[in-house]
Formats: structure tokens, sequence, C-alpha cells
């Protein structure tokens, strides 16, 4: 009985955090169903008095959402795919191979993080508009094909692999190719589903750049095109906090369905010593 | 963290409950080993992430009271954008780069001795 009473105490708690935490968003998804005299009203309204879709409305009519949400889409598709494959390479070069120079490059690919990004804005603005390349999705997600800070996460993965496996795949005559593919991908499946989230987090949210290197409509982003929904004289809440909910849906959805893929108990049992 | 906390072996959690060890010492004694790699690649991460941090002390306090807050990436950003003293951000932004990868080499001992591997 006891043991219950502490864990309806600790739950609750818990709960209230949440709460908290989740707070301003759930603010923001009952402004966005909100008529605009209702936003700034007092006493404050906490949920929408007259529920109404006209924000919806009006941010599809007055902007190519869809377009904007396709854009999206492919920027985070391409920059999650290309970081993956080019991170869980690297690091198995710098987890499992031996080679001269090994540490150096390393502490090379990691110093290019301690470059402020802010800083190189300009000059990458530079030689992107120089190749051609404003207004194409590879001049959009060029600059965010690599990501150190996964290089090193799946590299530190790799290293607690059960070295005895790695053994025993050797002994049994599988080469490098064969044991990347077929071993050591399918095992480190959590932490390839961690850094898919967080990729795509951080592709969808980026802001900055796409804005930068696109001036046609066409190729805005759902982040960029959110801004362009506030007007310059008023500040109408209402659509910008729908156009922010439809950009906060498919991160929410693609939490829901990874998160409880991370499981444990890849590598339980794999050998017996 | 917690994909890594995850991936601590259920017989390790188990067994040590068997012989009677509370959460904390089993929280100490096998999932803070257990998870080093990761908690590695976090200290070093946010290390460097931390010094570049400029946006939010720019907000906050802009360097604050008589400059007692300013970080040197602040002070970068105040000699080029504000002064348009390149002469001075330009060192100064070198430096900071020395400083985070002095600091982060730091954290590479503590890999070489306190990082349990498999």
């Amino acid at each position: 009985m006891k043991n219950r009473t502490k864990d309806a105490v600790v739950q609750g708690i818990c709960m209230i955090l949440c709460v908290i935490i989740i707070s301003p968003i759930l603010y923001a998804v009952s402004v966005s169903f909100m008529k605009e005299k209702d936003v700034l009203s007092i006493p404050v309204n906490i949920l929408p008095p007259k529920p109404t879709w006209e924000n919806y409305v009006r941010v599809f009519t007055r902007t190519p959402v869809l377009q904007y949400m396709i854009n999206s889409l492919v920027l985070s598709f391409i920059i999650c795919t290309s970081r993956i494959i080019i991170g869980c390479m690297a690091a198995y070069a710098f987890a499992f191979c031996e080679f001269k120079g090994k540490h150096i490059l390393f502490a090379l690919t990691l110093s290019t993080m301690m470059i402020p990004p802010d800083v190189l804005v300009i000059q990458n603005y530079i030689t992107i508009s120089k190749m051609g390349l404003i207004n194409t999705y590879l001049g959009m997600c060029s600059i965010f094909l690599v990501s150190t800070s996964n290089i090193f996460l799946i590299r530190q993965n790799f290293l607690s692999f059960s070295m005895s496996l790695k053994e025993a795949a050797y002994i049994d005559g599988c080469g490098s190719i064969r044991f990347f593919t077929k071993i050591l991908l399918p095992t480190s499946r959590p932490i390839l589903i961690t850094v898919l989230l967080s990729n795509f987090v951080s592709a969808w949210n980026q802001y900055v750049w796409p804005m930068l290197v696109t001036n046609v409509n066409k190729m805005r982003t759902l982040q960029v095109g959110v801004t362009m929904l506030k007007e310059r004289e008023s500040t109408t809440f209402g659509p910008v906090m729908a156009g922010a909910v439809i950009t906060l849906l498919p991160t929410v959805l693609l939490f829901l369905l990874f998160q409880p893929r991370i499981v444990a108990g890849m590598m339980n049992g794999a050998v017996k010593e | 963290m917690l994909s890594a906390m995850r991936g601590v072996p259920q017989s390790l959690v188990e067994s040590s409950s068997l012989d009677g060890a509370s959460p904390v010492k089993q929280f100490i004694s096998i999932y803070l080993p257990l998870t080093t790699p990761t908690l590695f690649y976090l200290v070093c991460t946010n290390l460097i992430y931390s010094m570049m941090m400029m946006s939010l002390i720019n907000i906050l306090t802009a360097g604050g009271p008589a400059n007692s807050t300013m970080t040197i990436m602040q002070y970068v950003y105040r000699q080029f954008a504000a002064a348009g003293n390149y002469t001075n951000a330009n060192p100064a932004a070198i430096i900071a780069f020395i400083m985070t990868f002095v600091v982060t080499m730091m954290t590479f001992i503590w890999e070489k001795k306190g990082v349990n591997y498999s």
C-alpha cells in the first residue's frame, strides 16, 4: 500500500511538470481556434469561447501551404538520409579501422563544430550563389548534408559494440561491408532512430538558411511561410498560431511513431562467453 | 541518454536487485558506467555548444552590468557588428577557437581513463 501512494505522488509531480512544460504549446493550439477578437480580450480566454476553423481556412487560402510542406519534407528527407548514411560510414571508419592519423582526422572533424555557424552564413551564401544554386533544393540543403555531432554520436555507439561478436564475424569470413550492413546497422537500430529523430527536428526547424537562399514563393519552406502570415501593421495571432500548429504536426507524428521503437536487448545473448 | 539507458542489459539490473542493491546504488554502479560513451558525447558536444553560445546572452543581458556577464563570443560579436572593429574581432575569434579546442581535448583525457567501451 505504501508503495502505491509513493507511486501516485511521483506520477502526480511528473504530470504537473509535464503540464507546465507543454502549456505554451497547448495555448497555441487553443489560440489557433479562436476568433480574432477573443485572442486579446480581457479576461484572458484559455479555451476558445466559440471554436472556429476560420484561421486554418485562412492559412490554406492565403498561402500555398501544401507547397511549403512538400518543400520542407523534401528538404528534411534529403538532409536526414545523407546525414545518417555519411555519419554511419564515417563513424565505422573512426571506430573499427586502424589507419595513420586517425586521431588527428577525428580532432579535425570535431574542430568543425567549434566554429560558430553564424560566422559562416555570409561566406556560405557567396559560395552557393556563385555555384548558381539559389532557389534549388540542393542549395538549400547542401550545407547540412554532414553533421559532425552525428558522426561523433554514432562512433560512441559503435565503440561500445561487442568486440567478441566482431571477431567472431571476421573469423567466419565476414568482410567489412557485409559486417557493416548485415550485423552492425541492424544491431544499432536504437541509436539510428535517435539520430533520425533529432536530425528530422533540426532539419525541419531550419529557418535562416532556407530563407536566405530562396527568393521565390514556390521554394519557401513551412517555417519561412509561417512568418509570412504575419501582417506588417497588425498582429494576427490566429493564423500565425494555426500555421505553427500545422508546422508542429509532422514532428509530433514522427516522435509518436518512432519513440517506442527505441528498444533494448538487441545485443543480449549474442555471444556466449 | 534515453536510448543509452534502454540499451543497458536487464540481466545485470535483475541480478543486482537480487543481491539487494538499492535503486540509487544500481544507478551509480550499473547505469552510469555503462552509459559513459553517450555521457562523454553529451559532455563534449554541450561544452562546445555552450562555448559557442551567443544569442541567448545577447538577448538576456547584452554583456550586462559593466561587462560582467560577457563571454568571448559576445565580445567577438560586439567588436564585429556593433563597433566594426575587425582587427579586435578576428584574433578574439581565433582565441575562442583555441580555448574550445583545448577544453575539448581535456575531455578526451577523461575518455582514455573513465569511459567504458563494451
